[in-house]
């Protein structure tokens, strides 16, 4: 175990899909040098088939401790192209009659948003952030055969070390969030660095202080005093997304509330079922959802009844430094 | 998890590894790595971490500037900009936002949108330098020219036709909104006679209906004032998706305690955060909103006080004309804008206060208690309240009768009335949806009655629209020009002639079913718009003059609009020099004669206000314009220069205009464009701004470029003081203070007696249009939805290969699997939207959150992203309400930017078949 481990907590009850996270880590890291397709960050429709294209069945992770090897090697098409457009040709030139991507899209980071499930007016999605999980038990750093992949001793944070790494890629099929990715040009194995460069100086990642959605909160796990350890092992409405994965991950989800808004009977009446099935949300975050929602549910019909609570406080996080802060 | 488990677990891996190892494309060798295996735990430690330099290299800058990308935009974001090598590189928000007490501060301001700029502002479609066209118009063929050149042509040819022409034919548009960029523009215009056209209307962005209750109709409470409800409806409005940087507040109003309700045709991304989701038939939101004031009024959740002094509810109208009472009633020289009341106490009418002709300017009614609802005589003149009359005509609208017309359940709506009683500050959203179809116009006055009626408006909660703008003196102090007041009109009507836009609803429309619907058909419509023309209502300069130089700014030119070709080639006729600046290639600019390229959001000294936050955001100039673009205000400079020093060069002095009672001075064009040298810089023109108006003032040019952000004070709020320590809210003083409102009435006013809304039968407000919704032709199955898009602002950004990559790479169009099965379409399919009025192609897209009638795209996509050169608004064929032609009619009268038809087209409906 790193001395400590950094580790953060998303809100998908605020969370509302708009990308600048995705953005905010796209402009600083990866808009160039055989990176760009890859998204460290990327926020995906819910249910959908995500980013990369179905991770959930990629396989990896470890099952009663031991590593899987059955993890797959996402194909190019999974991720899609970061299509190139024919800009001057078409508007400066007037070459060609259109302003086309490179190759014909099939596949993207967010090819599904917005679709979901259901019939309408019963429809249903949410908008699921990912970042690396910064584990504490990495199957890409378990996979690695080079120890190329390691936990900084200082922050947890797991990192590729690119003099090391000889790109065979196990790491990318062990992932099983599918968050490491294959650098074609450089030829080594790049992920999510947890922004150390920006840590370092005491500023938080690019995606948790430009979350215009404010969802994001940061810290080390064991300050007591931190948002972090208060939501999840205080107030316990934070959890894993697919803890079954056996990698013990350091981002932790605030379920989405699953019974608003209610859906409807057939005559148009409103409906007593939960909009979202509680066994959909049960499949990323496990059994102690339940409790989770019930606790988050609790605690605002608190505030409906003008009544204190402590928890709804710290999910509006007032300022900055109520979010996030090392 | 244990450490030993894992170290197993890596051997387990390891002993299975060469099979698989086979199976990838690697180089080195198993050997190698077998035999120098370190010997370190790397989830504890690791001995080789110098590399990590590689990562912390990337993150370094020479200098940071701040901007915000605001153009046109309503949020107003402070953002730095890292600069490196001379070249802006990265945008981050300033995120320093000061907090008000208990409320959650603002940080961060500013989405995807802004977050990608600099990487956008390095694409192609970027302009560096003038281009003249050298094809036909549209063939994307060009010559770099100089300024001087650019410049020279574009004088001689204002002079040329101010001459030949008569002035009034020269028209300037525009919309880069940031303070002195536009301004130039109104300057010149101003300066010129020009055409002015309302960029509002002419994107659909007003607000008629709520203009006649209220002025000014399009105003907001800063959005941090949303934490403060209890109760939240987003009708018409998706703030999820198109008002990212305040959306949080809908988030945290939640956690403290309010419902969030959301009324829309579409399951969209604010529904999903909803308490409450009322999927209402698109189109029909006035069946609704008429039902909701029916069970307010049945079950009396109206707050009696409130409206008896804040309403024109107990005003008197005569039951024999509908008319209201007024003193010119009785006395040959009294006021017809002053109004009666009747007294319970004394039992007689009396003169109510505040109204626009009456003398006392207060709301307070002393000792009288007016009647809301009963019947009486006045002098021999039987009289009724408006609330009598509201309640009789609202009353056929019960939640089962309107279940018909709105497909919501009579139980939906009485949950939702439920909430409305019970909620102590209630707020609504009022998105730019609403006016965008026939009955808008109706239901934003219904609107403003239910907030009205349980008394928050002004009180505990505001109708917010989209934007405001705060008073700054400046600002309009550096556009207006002395005995030039320049030619203002409504786009729309601007378009309807040039374009020629009759004809083509015309052809779309099915007359008889427009004439069982609303009453009326095309040819009325078109009648109507000639009548109130000539009536002195609207502004007639469309039908009189021609564009015949344009110079459009900061716009999208047929983008905004509709019946893209149609548009563009009748326009086109009547242009003999198209001039287009901006900074990027925009599918207008395609047909341009002339490209001037201006500063990038990162190149421009400027500022720009908005109200939904209480801070002014600067545009810093992180670095000089690059290439060869100018600031706008250096455009207008220079092309001023040029005027005068061609006028003077051809002996060309002053040419009259005796139509506006003006003239334009062509020898002393530039000498008055720049106040005899006192704004000549950018620097000179945005002090002048600032330090000209009351609510910024000295000092605070210097604290915008200082910090990205500079606060206003409390004269910048149009309709209250905007308080040091909490949101600000419009329309308070009238409540506390008693202040009259600016309408007719002084009120806010429900009843509006002009002869035109007897005419069409809407003197209190109540639905406009029976029928189901959806004026289009019935033959096409689809109604057609195309709302602000997530990945624009506009079509700002929305080229950004980034955001290209986050969507489907080209334009689409989402509609339910049902549809998509019926039409045989899959997703990823290439398919053919039509109808009478034309056709685009798009990729379709599952969209399991639309209902089976409703095809959706978000807007904003450039014209050259389409095949064939199509164009989503290609379909759309457009409507006017005769109620926003009105004028002569105290507050109700033509005026740019609050009253004047609004761009009706989602009524258009449309069919679809796999290309």
């Amino acid at each position: 175990m790193s001395k400590r481990q950094l580790a953060y907590v998303f809100d998908l009850n605020k969370c509302i899909g708009c990308h600048t996270c995705t953005m905010a880590c796209k402009t600083l890291w990866t808009d160039r040098g055989g990176r760009e397709y890859m998204y460290w960050n990327n926020v995906e429709t819910h249910p959908g088939k995500g980013y990369p294209m179905n991770w959930q069945q990629k396989g990896g992770g470890f099952k009663n401790g031991t590593l899987q090897t059955d993890g797959k090697l996402p194909p190019m098409e999974a991720y899609g192209a970061a299509w190139k457009y024919n800009f001057a040709d078409t508007l400066l030139d007037g070459k060609s009659d259109r302003v086309v991507p490179h190759e014909k899209p099939t596949y993207g980071p967010n090819w599904d948003e917005d679709e979901g499930t259901g019939e309408f007016p019963n429809s249903r999605y949410f908008y699921l952030p990912r970042i690396c999980n910064h584990c504490s038990n990495p199957a890409c750093l378990a996979a690695c055969p080079n120890k190329a992949i390691y936990k900084r001793e200082e922050d947890g944070l797991v990192v590729i070390d690119q003099e090391r790494c000889r790109g065979y890629r196990y790491c990318v099929k062990a992932c099983p969030y599918g968050k490491v990715y294959f650098n074609l040009q450089t030829q080594k194995s790049e992920k999510c660095i947890g922004c150390y460069p920006r840590v370092e100086k005491g500023e938080a990642p690019a995606c948790v202080k430009q979350c215009t959605g404010r969802i994001r909160f940061w810290g080390y796990r064991d300050d007591k005093n931190g948002p972090i350890h208060k939501l999840v092992d205080q107030w316990k409405v934070a959890l894993p997304l697919h803890a079954e994965y056996g990698t013990e991950p350091n981002v932790f989800y605030v379920p989405p509330m699953n019974v608003t808004p209610p859906p409807f009977e057939e005559d148009g009446r409103l409906s007593s079922a939960p909009r979202i099935p509680l066994a959909d949300i049960e499949a990323l975050f496990g059994p102690r959802t339940k409790e989770a929602l019930e606790i988050l549910g609790r605690e605002m019909q608190k505030r409906r009844e003008a009544k204190p609570s402590e928890l709804t406080d710290l999910l509006i996080g007032f300022t900055n430094k109520d979010r996030y802060g090392i | 998890m244990n450490m030993s488990d894992n170290n197993n677990g890596r051997r387990k891996f390891l002993k299975v590894s060469s099979a698989v190892l086979a199976s990838l494309a690697t180089p080195g060798s198993v050997w190698a790595f077998a035999k120098i295996q370190p010997n370190y735990d790397p989830l504890k430690e690791y001995p080789y971490r110098s590399w990590e330099d590689l990562y912390r290299k990337e993150w370094t800058w020479d200098s940071v500037g701040f901007t915000t990308h605001a153009i046109g935009c309503v949020a107003g974001c402070a953002w730095k900009v890292y600069v490196k090598n001379g070249m802006p590189m990265r945008d981050e928000q300033v995120n320093e936002y000061p907090q008000l007490p208990g409320i959650p501060d603002m940080n961060p301001r500013g989405c995807q949108k802004g977050a990608v700029y600099c990487s956008w502002s390095k694409q192609p479609d970027h302009l560096k330098w003038p281009l003249k066209r050298v094809g036909e118009r549209g063939e994307r063929k060009w010559k770099r020219i100089s300024w001087d050149d650019a410049l020279t042509e574009i004088a001689d040819k204002i002079i040329d036709t101010s001459l030949n022409r008569g002035p009034g034919n020269i028209c300037i548009p525009k919309r880069p909104f940031a303070i002195i960029s536009n301004t130039a523009y109104t300057r010149l215009a101003n300066l010129l006679g020009a055409i002015k056209p309302d960029v509002s209307s002419m994107t659909g962005d007003l607000y008629p209906g709520v203009h006649t209750v209220r002025i000014p109709a399009r105003t907001v409470s800063t959005f941090d004032d949303w934490f403060t409800s209890d109760l939240i409806l987003m009708w018409h409005k998706n703030p999820i998706v198109t008002r990212m940087p305040d959306a949080h507040y809908l988030m945290e109003a939640r956690y403290n305690g309010a419902q969030l309700v959301n009324i829309s045709c579409d399951y969209n991304p604010s529904s999903i955060h909803a308490d409450l989701f009322v999927p209402v038939r698109m189109g029909t939101d006035s069946h609704l909103a008429a039902a909701i004031v029916n069970q307010l009024i049945a079950g009396k959740h109206y707050k009696v006080d409130y409206i008896k002094e804040q309403t024109d509810l107990p005003f008197l109208v005569r039951v024999d004309n509908g008319k209201f009472l007024r003193e010119k009633d009785f006395k040959a020289d009294g006021s017809v804008e002053v109004f009666y009341i009747w007294d319970t106490k004394s039992g007689k009418g009396v003169l109510a206060p505040g109204s626009m002709g009456s003398k006392e300017k207060t709301l307070k009614l002393g000792t009288v208690d007016p009647a809301l609802e009963g019947t009486f005589e006045v002098e021999g003149i039987k009289v009724t309240t408006v609330f009598e009359r509201l309640k009789k005509e609202i009353a056929p609208y019960t939640p089962e009768a309107t279940q018909a017309e709105s497909g919501v359940h009579p139980s939906v709506v009485r949950q939702l009335v439920d909430m409305i009683a019970k909620s102590k500050a209630m707020r609504i959203l009022d998105g730019y949806n609403n006016q965008k179809h026939f009955d808008g116009f109706q239901c934003g006055r219904l609107k403003m009655l239910i907030l009205t009626l349980i008394g928050h408006h002004g009180t505990t909660g505001s109708l917010d629209t989209t934007y405001e703008g705060w008073v700054l003196e400046g600002g309009r102090d550096l556009g207006a020009v002395k005995g030039k007041p320049g030619r203002s009109v409504s786009m729309v009507l601007a378009q309807w002639v040039w374009g020629e836009q009759y004809r083509r609803t015309k052809a779309y429309y099915d007359d008889s079913q427009l004439k069982e619907m609303v009453g009326f058909g095309v040819d009325d419509m078109e009648a109507l718009r000639k009548e109130s023309e000539a009536k002195g209502w609207m502004p007639k300069w469309q039908s009189i003059k021609d564009p015949v130089v344009y110079i459009n700014a900061g716009i999208n030119l047929f983008n905004t609009s509709n019946g893209y070709q149609h548009l563009r080639d009748n326009f086109l006729k009547r242009c003999e020099l198209l001039v287009n600046v901006d900074f990027r290639m925009n599918a207008g600019c395609m047909y341009s004669d002339i490209v001037l390229p201006c500063a990038e959001n990162t190149e421009k000294l400027d500022i720009r206000e908005t109200s939904v936050t209480r801070f002014v955001h600067a545009f810093g100039q992180p670095v000089k314009p690059m290439y060869e673009r100018k600031t706008e205000w250096q455009i207008g400079v220079e092309l001023a220069k040029k005027i005068q020093e061609r006028a003077i060069a051809r002996g060309v002095t002053r040419v009259d205009d005796p139509e506006i009672k003006s003239a334009i001075d062509f020898n002393t064009f530039y000498d008055d464009f720049t106040m005899k040298g006192k704004v000549v810089t950018d620097e000179q023109a945005l002090r002048f701004v600032m330090e000209g108006s009351k609510a910024l003032g000295p000092g605070s040019y210097e604290e915008v470029m200082k910090k990205g952000f500079v606060g206003v004070g409390p004269s910048a709020g149009k309709t209250a003081p905007v308080p040091k320590d909490k949101p600000y809210r419009p329309f308070t003083i009238n409540v506390t203070d008693k202040i009259p409102y600016k309408t007719l009435t002084g009120r806010l006013q429900f009843y509006v007696d002009h002869d035109w809304f007897q005419r069409f039968d809407a003197t209190v407000p109540k639905p406009q249009v029976k029928g189901g919704g959806m004026l289009g032709p019935k033959q096409f199955p689809f109604k057609f939805s195309s709302p602000h898009t997530r990945w624009g602002v506009h079509s700002f950004v929305r080229t950004s290969e980034w955001m290209l990559r986050h969507q489907r790479g080209e334009p689409d169009i989402r509609l339910s699997p049902k549809a998509m099965a019926k039409k045989g379409i899959k997703d990823g399919d290439m398919v053919r939207i039509f109808n009478s009025s034309g056709e685009f192609f798009a990729m379709a897209k599952s969209g399991p959150a639309l209902p089976d009638d409703v095809l959706f795209t978000e807007h904003g996509w450039e014209q050259y992203l389409y095949k064939n050169m199509t164009h989503y608004n290609m379909v759309n064929a457009e409507l006017i309400n005769p109620l926003e032609l009105v004028g002569g009619y105290g507050h109700i009268k033509f005026a740019a930017a609050a009253f004047n038809p609004n761009r009706i087209f989602y009524e258009t409906t449309v069919d679809v078949e796999k290309a």
